[in-house]
């Protein structure tokens, strides 16, 4: 029995067929879902962009190009659907701190209150890295979106991708730094957003430290 | 991440990072990272970070959620569908009185006497919804959908909880000599419908679809290959989805020799034409 692609499953509901467009929610809702739920943090947003997701999807059928693949474009939607997400609810929101709630699985024979408490704190600490690395963060590295793929997504040059990655993976390390490990030799990179400048980094400028600097 | 002269830009050390760049320039940025602990350590804190990330699973799918998005996409398809204007065939035809009694004087000669009411035939006046309603009266079995890989596991959790599938395979114990003793009632023929209120996002989730006629063959399909002290087999419902990762149509059959059992059969997707692929005991 061959299944139909994606992209198949399309052209039939774009034709009619009433249940293709059903199948093609079925077959991406969970990693739809997960996408939204590592990026905003917590699972009512995410639930709410999810089902905003598949709506626009729908509404957008007809503008599918079939230079693209389907995935890439349903991703492109749920990108965009959580980011809106995220400025509707505003930046304020907390983590849940249910790990339920943050989509946390423990592996079996692990120590559980550790492994929640940790995974809790990547959670807790992947929210708070600016919105723009950790959207690639997620994709590439949760996702393993291959980076091409993800610049398609994202709209912008594959080095730009990496860097952002880097640079979410490193905003993610510091909030994770452990309190207990001795002061590094020099003083860490991130810029202090006061009026005067930082003596280690003659380009600093004031800015609000959640804001991204410009690429 | 400011830049600083002298040291690489973080796009450099993310290309590096990615394992990017010819030899040449691998090597420029490995020997800096060796005399530099500052981007040494920039470089490691990303590695640790990676290592974190590990930690995090991909989420499961929140109970609910699958109803919801497909009551939602539903909804939505079929506002899309009503915005648009009908062509004047496919408009609801008004059964005024005066048109119901034209058509009597026409039909009526043509009917056994002793036949049906003709204004439950023609739906009343009723738009397209009540016809549907009437078109998957009492004796059709409906297909409804399941999320996950099909197995008697999943489908009898689904009885427990789905409304639309218990509905179903009550009507069909109804339909059970056994079963019509217990609940003579009429009602509880009628096909499973969902009450406004059901779905927590939008009021009034859809009817699920009747079987079509090209699903009629699994019935004597199943009823073949199951055990005589079973048959004959009553249909409950049907479920498109997927049985161990391949798209299939699957039966859900009581029984009128053992009241109580259900089964389960499954056929390749729209296809029961042939022998079922697999069967399984739900109860």
């Amino acid at each position: 029995m061959s299944v139909p692609s994606d992209e198949a499953l399309l052209a039939a509901h774009l034709r009619g067929d009433p249940r293709a467009f059903g199948e093609l929610v079925a077959r991406h809702e969970r990693r739809i879902y997960g996408l939204c739920l590592r990026i905003l943090g917590n699972r009512e947003d995410a639930e709410d962009a999810a089902q905003e997701a598949f709506l626009a999807a729908l509404r957008k059928a007809s503008s599918f190009r079939k230079a693209a693949a389907f995935s890439t474009w349903l991703y492109r939607i749920a990108v965009n659907a959580a980011t809106d997400q995220a400025r509707r609810r505003g930046r304020a929101r907390l983590t849940a701190l249910d790990p339920e709630d943050a989509g946390l699985a423990v592996a079996p024979g692990s120590d559980l209150g550790e492994v929640v408490a940790s995974s809790v704190a990547v959670q807790t600490a992947l929210t708070q890295v600016p919105e723009e690395f950790r959207v690639a963060v997620v994709l590439c590295d949760l996702y393993r979106v291959p980076y091409a793929d993800a610049a398609q997504i994202l709209e912008v040059p594959v080095g730009t991708v990496k860097s952002r990655v880097f640079r979410g993976r490193s905003a993610l390390a510091e909030r994770l730094t452990d309190p207990t490990e001795p002061a590094p030799a020099r003083p860490p990179l991130r810029v202090v957003n006061t009026a005067g400048t930082d003596t280690q980094s003659p380009a600093s400028e004031s800015r609000d430290p959640d804001q991204p600097p410009r690429e | 991440m400011p830049e600083r002269p002298g040291h690489p830009d973080h796009e450099q050390l993310a290309a590096f990072e990615a394992g990017d760049g010819d030899r040449r320039e691998r090597a420029g940025v490995a020997a800096h990272l060796a005399g530099c602990s500052s981007c040494a350590e920039v470089v490691a804190s990303v590695e640790r970070a990676r290592s974190h990330l590990a930690l995090l699973e991909e989420p499961e799918l929140p109970p609910g959620l699958h109803d919801r998005l497909a009551a939602a996409v539903e909804a939505e398809a079929a506002q899309a569908a009503a915005d648009r204007p009908t062509p004047w065939y496919r408009r609801p035809v008004a059964w005024g009185a005066a048109a119901a009694l034209l058509l009597a004087a026409l039909v009526v000669p043509f009917l056994d006497q002793s036949g049906g009411d003709l204004t439950t035939a023609s739906g009343g006046a009723g738009g397209d919804a009540q016809m549907a309603q009437e078109a998957a009266g009492p004796g059709q079995v409906p297909v409804l959908s399941l999320p996950g890989d099909i197995s008697a596991a999943t489908v009898s959790a689904r009885l427990a909880t789905d409304r639309q599938a218990k509905a179903a395979l009550d009507s069909a114990a109804a339909r059970t000599p056994a079963g019509q003793a217990a609940t003579p009632d009429s009602a509880a023929a009628q096909p499973p419908q969902t009450q406004a209120g059901d779905n927590a996002y939008r009021a009034g989730a859809p009817t699920p679809r009747a079987a079509t006629a090209d699903l009629q063959p699994c019935l004597p399909a199943a009823a073949a290959a199951a055990d005589p002290a079973t048959r004959p087999l009553v249909p409950a419902f049907y479920i498109e989805g997927t049985y161990k990762g391949q798209p299939a149509t699957v039966l859900v059959t009581t029984s009128n020799g053992d009241p109580g059992r259900v089964d389960l059969w499954v056929f390749p997707r729209d296809n029961c034409s042939s022998p079922p692929l697999a069967t399984e005991r739900v109860r």
